[in-house]
Parts: structure tokens; sequence; C-alpha cells
């Protein structure tokens, strides 16, 4: 049996699908002869042609990067192609109007890419047939349901009785029915992690068993009535977790006359997959698990050789991992190994923020250069209402650990909670923001959305208790009943909750006054004999050592980690400093006049970084 | 009362700037103007920058420049800027009789991201092959390489962008395990340059393909490796 599995736009093409890579390996597995079909790389090729053809689109890969890089929060991808699953112009005024509307920059590449789309649907399909599929497989994340769609829907025409499945995070719970009950082009829906159920269905199709005993399947019956097999989440064990056959993707992008427009390509790999501190607490803004919150990792030894080999194969140093929180025991098993070979790896992972000092010490060392730490706010207070298990002054500590260790945090800080109050929450934040220009700013801020599976959207109680509708650019997508958008969709709307207009705008203007002038600022701190000296060379700052002497300086080094008063007072008497908590405060005051500690819900900390 | 809740005192990683002037005193010439002024200066020989184990001791936050007459080698470059020493000074002129010992310090320094001041004038057939190591505003310029499991991936932003691959092996046999020590040219080829030229056709083998790619120059008799080592983290092992 012969299975193309296929990657569409608006897949990156700085790596290989993660999921086209793995279920290759389940395939090959059981047996079956496997074709990775980059879809999204032919797409940027068709740009390439286009630029170099007598009637220039004037389109390039450049705007194949633009739109995978800003499409998904206005659903831009995805609208591109409904001129392949419905017709061409689809809705073109109204999403005109709603692009503009959000200021979107793309807005006339989007347009002519919509333009583009039906050609390149029929010639993907007729390359896909060209593979001699039995079962055709499309994955599905972010915005690529309507690809999928259209490519499904062109597969059909030419040859009806190719058998179709999809899946993919888009697919998982109802959103996965939905999709499977509106569109007849889609066979069978594979919903949460695919490895058991493509193994059960890789049986079913060679007579071993029936679609009805596939986990999970959405499937249709000789009557063509859609049948929807129980929902289960499959777990899959951390070490039953399938290594990545990512070759087929690095032949197809180095032989692609694409491949000088893509900088910076990259290995993508797992090593775990759930979330450990979800388990625990769970962000409320959080979907990304499905239904599969569990944390399992990888062996660290296993890690280690997926990793190295991988590298070896490819000739490729740049590592992105895939993995939604950093497994804390690879803090003392993988990354020392890694920092022994002495290579020159670049390697991004998300981790929690609380990492200590040695942590990311290690991580430094052994090329860990980026990371996803969620941050996501500096106010305790809505720290707490996202359940985030981080204070503000712990966020900031965090901030200040990267700065000092070189590695970069990538965040947003995200705004639109329910309960959050701007007077209490954010003008004491925005206050002290200048103080902080010297740490990592955040790429930018965001107003929530309700993401399906989070438990905003769960628990009502959570604070969005109002009608829930699909995000505003699904009506304008697809032509679907509203109840049928609130089964598919996986980001939903809400009467606004939080800070106003006015406010989240106020917010934006802070953050990127951060940002421009982050890269001029310096605050370091130094010890010199028994005294503390603190360089200041900010942005928006007088130039100015401070001197501290004796107590002032053990309790601003003692401030590294973030404390209340009484903590801070508790930790002077333990070492018998002769300081009273009268004059603790009014240390603490100075400072924060003078932009040298962070302060929020009663916890201070040191904002300087060692030089 | 648990041991983490006891304030801290002026220790790691503020280290006792005495060792550091204790050290330097030791070693060399030693300028400080005032007890809180950060600003340190030490002047001394490469062999006594060695000594005065400075990645051990560290700056103590001190803000440490340190002064040297000639070009120092790739390891004290590495010593220097573990140590979190702020900036390195060649104090003599550079010129040509210290081309690829410049060169050697001078890839190091960017590597490591140790500011490096110098002074001199270096030949017109180097200077162009340096641009990537005496940056300005005007013309940025990146030629660099990563060490990976048998090969070098080199970096070239010099004129667009350029990724390639090199074989590790043999560019360790020209310069060393840090691409750091010129390589050699022999017999008549060593002549020839020897004369100022850099032409690769009489060369052969690896080092031609390497000048031919601009990966590495030829001058007075040796090849140099222009690529400085990216390294993702200044403190680097290495």
């Amino acid at each position: 049996m012969r299975v193309t599995l296929v990657s569409l736009p608006w897949q990156t093409l700085h790596w290989p699908s993660s999921a086209v890579s793995v279920l290759d390996t389940v395939f090959t597995g059981v047996g079956w002869e496997v074709t990775q079909f980059y879809g999204n790389l032919l797409f940027a090729e068709q740009l390439l042609d286009s630029a170099s053809s007598s009637g220039s689109t004037g389109l390039t890969p450049d705007d194949y990067h633009a739109i995978c890089d800003s499409g998904y929060p206005h659903g831009v991808g995805e609208w591109i192609f409904t001129s392949a699953l419905y017709h061409p112009h689809w809705r073109v005024e109204a999403v005109r109007e709603f692009l503009a509307g959000r200021g979107y920059e793309h807005l006339d590449a989007a347009l002519r890419l919509h333009e583009m789309a039906p050609s390149f649907v029929d010639i993907c399909a007729e390359r896909i047939l060209e593979t001699e599929p039995d079962l055709v497989g499309l994955t599905s994340t972010f915005e690529q349901n309507v690809p999928c769609l259209a490519v499904a829907a062109a597969l059909k025409r030419l040859r009806p009785g190719l058998r179709i499945v999809m899946g993919g995070a888009n697919c998982d719970g109802p959103m996965g029915a939905a999709i499977h009950r509106n569109f007849p082009q889609i066979d069978l829906v594979v919903r949460g992690e695919g490895e058991q159920p493509v193994r059960e269905l890789a049986e079913a199709l060679t007579g071993q068993g029936s679609l009805a005993g596939v986990t999970g399947l959405c499937w249709r019956d000789e009557h063509a009535v859609c049948r929807e097999n129980p929902y289960a989440a499959t777990i899959t064990p951390g070490h039953r977790i399938p290594a990545a056959t990512m070759r087929p993707f690095f032949d197809a992008i180095n032989a692609s006359p694409v491949r000088p427009w893509v900088n910076g390509l990259s290995l993508r790999l797992e090593t775990s997959r759930g979330c450990w501190w979800g388990e625990k607490r769970h962000c409320t803004f959080c979907g990304l698990n499905g239904g599969t919150m569990a944390f399992r990792s990888k062996p660290p030894e296993r890690a280690f050789e997926e990793i190295t080999t991988a590298v070896r194969e490819f000739g490729l140093l740049d590592v992105m991992l895939s993995d939604n929180i950093l497994d804390p025991v690879y803090i003392d098993t993988l990354f020392p190994r890694l920092t022994a070979l002495d290579w020159d790896l670049r390697i991004f992972y998300e981790v929690k923020s609380n990492l200590k000092p040695a942590d990311m010490a290690a991580l430094a060392a052994a090329g860990v250069t980026m990371v996803q730490p969620g941050i996501e706010s500096l106010s305790s207070r809505v720290l707490s209402i996202m359940d985030k298990g981080a204070t503000g002054p712990a966020q900031v500590r965090s901030l200040r650990l990267f700065r000092e260790h070189g590695i970069e945090p990538r965040w947003n800080y995200l705004c639109g909670f329910p309960g959050e109050d701007w007077e209490r929450d954010y003008t004491p934040i925005l206050r002290q923001m200048p103080a902080l220009v010297h740490l990592p700013p955040p790429n930018g801020i965001s107003r929530i959305y309700v993401d399906r599976f989070a438990p905003l959207f769960e628990d009502r109680s959570l604070g969005f208790d109002g009608p829930l509708r699909a995000a505003s650019w699904y009506p304008l997508i697809y032509d679907l009943p509203s109840v049928e958008l609130n089964e598919l969709a996986y980001a939903f709307e809400h009467e606004q909750r939080g800070i106003d207009d006015r406010g989240e705008a106020r917010l934006g203007a802070a953050v990127e006054t951060w940002r421009r002038d982050h890269a001029a600022s310096r605050l370091s701190v130094a010890a010199v004999e028994s005294s503390v000296v603190i360089r200041d060379r900010r942005v928006g700052f007088e130039p100015r050592d401070h001197i501290l002497d004796g107590v002032a300086a053990s309790l601003y080094l003692t401030l590294t980690r973030h404390l209340s008063i009484p903590g801070l007072v508790a930790a002077a008497d333990a070492a018998r400093l002769a300081v009273s908590a009268g004059q603790i405060e009014r240390l603490l005051r100075e400072w924060f006049d003078a932009g040298l500690v962070f302060e929020d819900g009663g916890a201070w900390v040191a904002i300087a970084v060692p030089a | 009362m648990t041991a983490d809740r006891r304030a801290v005192a002026p220790t790691a990683p503020y280290t006792d700037p005495a060792a550091v002037v204790w050290l330097a005193g030791q070693f060399g010439e030693f300028e400080r103007p005032s007890r809180f002024e950060l600003a340190v200066t030490v002047q001394c020989r490469q062999i006594d920058l060695f000594c005065l184990r400075l990645s051990e001791s560290g700056c103590a936050g001190l803000d440490v420049r340190v002064r040297t007459p000639r070009p120092v080698a790739a390891t004290t470059v590495a010593h220097l800027a573990r140590a979190r020493v702020a900036g390195l000074e060649i104090t003599e002129p550079v010129e040509e009789s210290c081309v690829t010992g410049w060169f050697e310090t001078a890839k190091a320094a960017a590597s490591f991201r140790l500011p490096l001041q110098w002074h001199g004038t270096l030949p017109a057939e180097v200077r162009r092959h340096a641009w990537h190591l005496t940056p300005n505003p005007g013309r940025p310029a990146l030629l660099g390489w990563r060490r990976g499991p048998g090969f070098a991936e080199v970096v070239d932003q010099r004129s667009g962008h350029r990724r390639s691959l090199v074989d590790l092996a043999t560019v360790t046999s020209l310069f060393g395990e840090g691409l750091d020590i010129p390589a050699p040219l022999s017999g008549d080829t060593a002549e020839l340059f020897g004369e100022g030229l850099d032409t690769p056709a009489p060369l052969s083998g690896d080092t031609a393909e390497l000048i031919d790619a601009g990966l590495a120059m030829a001058f007075r008799g040796e090849a140099v490796w222009l690529p400085y080592r990216l390294r993702a983290s200044s403190s680097g092992a290495a």
C-alpha cells in the first residue's frame, strides 16, 4: 500500500512538517510505502515562476513567508485558498474591508495570492496523483484547513475513488467531526495524536480490522452516512514517540529553486509532548494540548541521539524543538552532553520561566539561544488570573537572568483577561516599564482569543460567560452556518473583557517604546570590595553610577531573588544585618524611584544585570 | 532559617576585586583612578596575561581593559573573554610583520564579542580580506564559521548571503583545531605569494580551493583561514 503524506501552505518553508515526518515513520513501520509531498514548497516555487514570467504577479517566495508570519490572527492564509475551495473572489470585498480595518499590511499580496490559488491547487492535485497513492494524508495546523479542503476536492474531481484522510491539531475533538461532516471530499478524519489511530487505520485499510475500530476516527459507512467513533485521546508514551523522517523535506528544499529564499533552514524535532505544568495548573488561555496534556518525554539518551544524528545527517546546526515545555530532567542529562560536543548549535526550546541561574547557564552552554518562556504579563494579579503560577517580579527576574546568560526570550504581553483592571494591573506596570528598558522586551502585545480546549473556553465561570462565537474571520471564509462554524473553529471571540481599546493602545505604545530603546540601554551591577556599584546607562535616565555600601549593598544583592518586605527582613535578620523594616522600606522606595528595582504585589526584585 | 533565605554577601558572581587588583599589580602596570572607578586598565605582555588567570577570578565587576603591545593568541583572547574583560587593545602599530598574528587575535575577539582596539595599517592586499574584522557602519560584513560534526558551516554575508559546508578534517589539518593557525605554503608557491601576489592558480589542493572560494588568504608564504568562529555564547567552551 502506498500513502502520500501532504504538507500544504501555510507550513513554514524553514523546516519539515512534524506531522508528515513523524507519520512517515509510523506508516513505514507498518510496511507501507510512503511519499512525502511538500505542497507548500510547490506553492512557493509557483510564486517564483510567476515572478519571472511575462505576466508577472510581482509575488515572490518572500510573500509566502510574509503570510506565514502574519496571517493567522486574521485568517488570511485560509481565505487565500477559498478561491479554490469555493470560487474566485470569494467574499473579496468583505475580506478587503475586514483586513483593511485591522491595518493588515500584506493585503495586496493576499489578494493576488487568492487569484493564484485555484491553478496551484489543480497542479498540486495532479502532482499528488503522480505518486500513485492508495491513500492521501493531509495534515492541518493553524491555517491549513482550507488549503487541505481545496486540494482534497481537486483530488476527488480527478480520481473520485481515492481515499483521503485528514488529521492534525485542527482536527482534534469536535473540530475534526465538523470538518468531516461538512466536507464530503474528506473520507476520514483522525483526531488527536496520530500514532495509534494511524496504525489502526493502516490495518483496517489492509483488511485486518474495521474503520469502526479505529480510535476516534470519523468515517462514512456504505450509505455515505457519517460515523464518529468515540473520541478518546491516545497518549503515545515518551519512549515510543517516533523519530522524524526528515530526509524527503531536505532533499526537496535543497533541490528547489526556492532554496535561496529560505535563510535559516532548521531541523524540526520533538523531545516531548504535553505540558507538565499544565498537568498541575492549566494556564487559562492555553488550548495547545487539546486532549493530550499528559507530559511525556523521550529518554535523554534518545533525545541526544536524535539531535546529534540529525545534525550529522543534514549538516544543520539550527534545531527547533516543538516541545510545549522543556523537560527539566534534560538540564542535567541532555545539555551537558550537548555542551561537551563543542558544536556551535543554536537551539530553540519552550521553557517554564522559573529556571534557576544554573539552569540558564546549562542551556546557554549547550547552545540554547532562543526560548519561549511564557512570560505573558508582568502583573502578579493578571498572572494569577491566568493561573500562570508566576508573579510579576518572578517574570522580571527571569528576563534579567535571560539577559545575563545571553538567551533571547520570545514573549508577548497578553491582555484582555476577565477581571483585569487598568488602574490596578496596568498603570503600575506601565509606570515601571521605562526602568525595564535594558531587559528583553516583548515582541508585541496580544489581546487573547478564547481558544478551544483552554480553561477559558471550557469553564465559563472564569469570565467569558456570554455567547462565544467563532473568531470573526471564520464566517468570512467558510460557507457554513454558525452552529457548524462553532464546532469547526479553534479561536473564539467574546464580548471584550479586561482593559478597553484605549488601554490596549497605551500598553502597545509603551511596549513599542521599550522595543525601540532596548538596544541602547544598559543597567549593570558590580560589587566593588564591600560596595555595590550600579551603572545606569538606560535611555530615558540620566547616566549615573549608584554606589551602595554595607547593608544597602547586601540587601540589593539579596534582591537578585524576588522577595516581599517580610522576606527581605527575614533574610537580613538571618545574615545579622543591623537594619530595621522601616529602613528597608525607605531603601526600597529610594531604589524604586531611581528605577533600580521592580515591585508588584508587594514583592521586589533587583533589575540591574551583573556586569 | 534556611540557608537560601539568608541575605547574600557580595560574593560570586561578584568576586572580590582585591584579587584582580593584586594579580594585576603582580604582572603589569595597573591604573585605577579611584575606589569606585570601575574602569581598570591592565598593561602587560601576553605571557603575563595568561598568568593573570582572570578567568578564575573573574573581573569582580570591574570594567577591566587589557592593553598589550602585540597581537595575542586566540587562547589568550578566550581566556580574557571568559573573565568578562571589557576590552583588549593592541598598543603597538599593527604592520606587515604581524599580519597573521593580528588575524588570529581579531578573529578570536570577534568570536567572543570582545571589543578590540588597534591601530596601524594593514597592507592593501590584506585589507580587502579583512572587512569582516574591521567593520564599519557603512559596510557591515559577516564571514563566520560554526563547528559541526565533521563539517564547518561557513556563513558568508560579505556579498549577499551564502552558506556552505567545508570538510572539518581538511581545514583543521591546515589551520589547526581552532582554525586560527596559519598554514605554511610550500616551495614556489610560497615564493610567489611572498611577493604579495595571491593568485590562487599556482596552488593545488585544498588551500587553493579555499583561497579561490574567498575563505582563506595567502600572505608572505602562509595561508590564513578568514572566517571567525560564530559562537552561540561568548562563554562557549573551547
